[in-house]
């Protein structure tokens, strides 16, 4: 099966020098929805920007689609591949919707502007994502969890086949942070892709098809929830202090693990 | 805050408002022209209708130059303004930042030297009048210059770095300051020569010509064409660069484009009238509070608020205060000054994140 | 702490501060009041001698009357760049054996041990306290605008120096010279005239109360600017040109070009004058009634004016001539 993201032995150098990757491997697949979990400083985020493009590795190379992922042009590659960041540098001072919007930009022709498709799009996305009532608040308007429906809404928006997620659910209450990541895996399954990286281990048990876990820039290991999330395999890269459980019976039976001062 | 105008009206109101102003400002002078006699003498210089008799007409045709000279440039200064705060993501971004002002006062500086005998064999051009020419192509390719050389030192591999651009700006500035005060101070015994270098730099909108107005409408034009490729992902670049990136932009190409029109239509704008400061810096907050931040719309009307700003403020200053009395560059800073203060005090807190 | 509290609130005022960010401030403040008491602290100037042998003049005015009143060897050093706008520059040889300082500053004029700088009244005011400090006597000139200025201005530089005499027989000279020049003005009509220069930026002239306009007068034309009630250096547009419509047009010639160049005797301002389009219907322009003074005259502010006056009218002449000479219609 072609993989629609691949890493492959990817090495990253931040100048320093200093080595957040060194000879990664990932392979999306469609229909898959793969967490990236680690402890901080793993170099979960620049393997995400590795794998958008938005960063060249020093070594090693990301395909998309099979071709390298540095031969795409910005448009094309957009078409395909769509990011939601963790945080905004800057807050537009535009509303919501016109925010959305920003998402179809590489679907839009340069001479004629947003069409009533473009736009109902943009409507679908904000519904899907849980934040239609916002469409018209200002984006500084927004509470940081509003925002983040809103990045993913905007995602969403692009029609891309593969989502990279980075940390959607930090600001978030615990219900809506099952619903974006219902959203994420509902996407991934409908023939796409998502690689989301996380800190909560616990919803990518439930949500997760796969989990890769970095540790210093390295895949300390990679497979289901279930092989992933165990004190075996956890305790080395988090340290002790973790209870392990599970939640749920026979096939739906998933690993959890909490910080447990024990 | 809510925007007030829909972009079409407000265009609207300033295409009318610089179809008011630029008849009367022909009319104010050393001496009043009556409008008919304004009118006849313009449709006169466009091939229509009978001239004026003797010197009224000649009287008239600079007067017209001066005008348009005065709306295109505050047009292109605006415009450029408009572009280099986009560039920047920043309201306090003018395009003197870039190194356009600083160029062309150099360039200036040099012309004088040239003329003012430092250089004789460039004068001995028979009856080429090269001095009126001089200025304006100096202070022109000066102002390029030292753009070219910020856009150079500001893309380390190959890649325009916004934030690196905004720091070589400032030392490149400062270069140029020096070697222009070393050429002020080479010149000090010439009072003419000083005093016309001096002269620059409070700007001019006196005795410009057809030329001058040309020059500028080009650059302005070449300006005008890019927006169509730029607005929309200048737009984009408000929430970050790399997250336009992210959607398609292809950040590169739109920074390169949006740096060159700001150059080219500054630098001719600078090189014709002089150093005029803060059209660049105050036009596009003018545009953003009265209608729209979207760039497709802001661009455009920042080049039409610009052109009624500037022909404005000078009519005004000449009614009211007189021929000669204050240059435009001094009375943009006069006006500017405070404006600009109490831009800052307005966004104090983005000043406490720097 | 009762105590501690009680001396802070009384006796805190007079004690120097803990903290070193306050204490770096006032030792800041001290030394500023201090600069500007040395300033202000009146001393009485050093008296200059009754015949000065190491004179320094600093500006072009000052050399112009200091060269007119002493020998060479009196002089112990002129400043480089004002010199070349003096009247040396018509002099033979220049002084070449005379050391030049660039700028006028303390310490390059100290270096050639001056007993007597001779100063314009603009001049670096600081650079002049400095000096009388140091014991050197500097005499600062009055301003000069009129003949009559430059001509008390002679008679007291003259007394300063101990030249008296010579003072006296150059003023007397002076007269003569004026008399003369008035004598051959009256012969001629008066014409119309005024000073423009123009680099490529922007129009200037001067109107009255400026030293131009007291060549002009010398030399019997009239100043249309100053006529048009306009006083000092002001900025001439075209429009105000082709309104004054002079009859003839002073313009200065840039030191660097030798006077006579085929085709640009008046350098840039003639040049602008010739190439606007605007003003093609210029009767000065279309006649080339533009007449042009060496840089050094026009923009002199001593009595050499009566020799810029001299050339002025000789320049007039000339030009009368030409038109006289030249067929019905005009000349090109």
């Amino acid at each position: 099966m072609v993989s629609l993201l691949a890493a492959r032995a990817v090495v990253f150098d931040y100048p320093g020098p200093l080595r957040a990757l060194d000879g990664v491997d990932l392979e999306l697949a469609a229909c898959e929805l793969v967490a990236v979990i680690g402890p901080n400083g793993s170099g979960k985020s620049t393997l995400l920007r590795c794998l958008s493009g938005l960063a060249e590795p020093g070594a090693g190379r990301v395909e998309l689609h099979g071709r390298p992922i540095q031969g795409f042009r910005d448009r094309e590659r957009a078409r395909l591949l769509a990011m939601v960041p963790q945080f905004l540098p800057a807050l537009p001072d535009v509303s919501v919707a016109n925010f959305v919007l920003g998402g179809r930009y590489a679907h839009l022709s340069r001479w004629r502007g947003a069409s009533a498709r473009d736009r109902r799009f943009v409507a679908l996305a904000l519904e899907a994502a849980d934040a239609a009532e916002l469409a018209e608040r200002l984006m500084s308007e927004l509470s940081g969890g509003q925002r983040q429906r809103v990045l993913v809404a905007r995602a969403l928006a692009q029609e891309a086949e593969v989502l990279l997620v980075d940390e959607p659910t930090s600001s978030l209450d615990p219900e809506h942070q099952i619903r974006v990541f219902e959203l994420i895996a509902r996407t991934a399954a409908a023939e796409r892709g998502a690689v989301v990286v996380t800190h909560e281990l616990n919803l990518a048990s439930q949500f997760a098809t796969r989990i890769v876990l970095l540790d210093g820039g390295r895949v300390a290991a990679r497979g289901t929830p279930r092989e992933v999330l165990r004190r075996e395999v956890l305790e080395p890269v988090y340290g002790e202090r973790l209870h392990f459980g599970s939640v749920g019976t026979g096939e739906q039976e998933r690993p959890i693990v909490v910080p447990w001062r024990g | 805050m809510r925007r007030r105008l829909p972009p079409a009206a407000l265009a609207l109101a300033l295409a009318i408002g610089l179809a008011a102003v630029l008849p009367l400002s022909m009319c104010v002078g050393a001496s009043w022209q009556p409008p008919g006699t304004v009118l006849q003498g313009a449709l006169a210089v466009a091939g229509i209708g009978e001239p004026l008799p003797g010197v009224s007409q000649v009287i008239v045709e600079l007067r017209l130059w001066r005008a348009l000279t005065a709306a295109l440039v505050g047009a292109s200064l605006a415009l450029a303004g408009g572009l280099t705060q986009g560039l920047f993501r920043n309201g306090l971004a003018s395009p003197s930042l870039i190194g356009v002002t600083g160029g062309a006062s150099l360039g200036a500086a040099l012309a004088v030297l040239a003329v003012g005998g430092y250089a004789p064999r460039l004068v001995m051009e028979p009856g080429a009048g090269a001095a009126a020419l001089l200025m304006p192509v100096f202070g022109f390719f000066g102002a390029l210059g030292a753009t070219a050389l910020v856009a150079l030192l500001a893309s380390p591999g190959g890649r325009l770095s916004v934030p690196t651009l905004l720091l070589v700006g400032i030392a490149v500035n400062m270069c140029i300051a020096g070697i222009f005060a070393g050429i002020q101070s080479l010149t000090l015994a010439n009072w003419e020569a000083s005093r016309a270098i001096l002269a620059w730099t409070f700007g001019t909108l006196e005795d410009r010509s057809g030329y001058h107005a040309a020059t500028v409408a080009v650059g302005l034009a070449l300006s005008l064409a890019v927006v169509p490729f730029v607005a929309r992902e200048l737009d984009l670049f408000r929430a970050g660069e790399e997250d336009a990136r992210s959607l398609g932009v292809g950040t590169g190409a739109v920074k390169a484009l949006a740096l060159v029109a700001a150059a080219l239509s500054a630098s001719a704008a600078v090189a014709v009238a002089g150093q005029i400061a803060f059209v660049g810096l105050v036009v596009p907050h003018l545009v953003r509070l009265g209608s729209t931040s979207r760039h497709f719309a802001l661009l455009p009307l920042c080049a039409l608020g610009g052109a009624l700003f500037l022909l404005g403020a000078d009519l005004a200053q000449r009614a009211l205060l007189g021929e000669g009395v204050l240059q435009p560059g001094v009375m943009m800073s006069i006006v500017g000054g405070p404006f600009f203060l109490v831009l800052l005090l307005r966004s104090r807190k983005e000043v406490g994140a720097w | 702490m009762q105590r501690r509290l009680s001396r802070r609130r009384w006796g805190g005022a007079a004690r120097t501060p803990r903290s070193p960010a306050a204490r770096a401030l006032l030792s800041i403040a001290w030394l500023a009041c201090a600069a500007g008491c040395e300033r202000t602290t009146p001393t009485a100037p050093p008296e200059p001698e009754p015949e000065p042998r190491r004179i320094v003049p600093t500006s072009a005015t000052a050399v112009d009357l200091v060269t007119d009143l002493v020998e060479p060897g009196r002089i112990a050093a002129l400043p480089a760049q004002a010199a070349e706008y003096s009247r040396i520059v018509a002099l033979e040889g220049a002084l070449p054996g005379t050391p030049r300082f660039e700028a006028y500053l303390a310490e390059p004029v100290l270096a050639h041990r001056p007993d007597l700088v001779v100063v314009d009244p603009w001049q670096a005011p600081d650079t002049s306290a400095r000096l009388r400090r140091a014991g050197v006597a500097v005499f600062a000139l009055p301003e000069v605008h009129t003949l009559e200025a430059a001509r008390a201005a002679l008679l007291q530089l003259g007394d300063v120096l101990g030249a008296a005499a010579r003072a006296e027989e150059l003023a007397a000279e002076l007269d003569r010279r004026v008399e003369r020049l008035a004598e051959r003005a009256v012969a001629r009509s008066p014409l119309r005239a005024l000073c423009y220069s123009n680099f490529g930026a922007s129009g200037w002239s001067a109107g009255s109360e400026t030293t131009v306009h007291e060549i002009l007068r010398l030399a019997g034309l009239r100043n249309a600017v100053a006529e048009a009630g306009r006083v000092g250096h002001v900025g001439l547009s075209f429009e105000a040109l082709l309104v004054h419509d002079p009859d003839v047009i002073v313009v200065s010639r840039p030191l660097a070009m030798p006077a006579g160049a085929a085709g640009d005797r008046g350098g840039a301002s003639e040049a602008v004058l010739l190439a606007e389009p605007s003003l093609a219907g210029l009767r000065a322009v279309r006649e080339r009634r533009i007449v042009s003074l060496p840089a050094w005259l026009y923009a002199t502010g001593s009595h050499e004016m009566v020799r810029a006056a001299e050339v002025l009218a000789g320049e007039v002449d000339a030009l009368q001539r030409r038109l006289d000479a030249a067929p019905a219609g005009g000349m090109r």
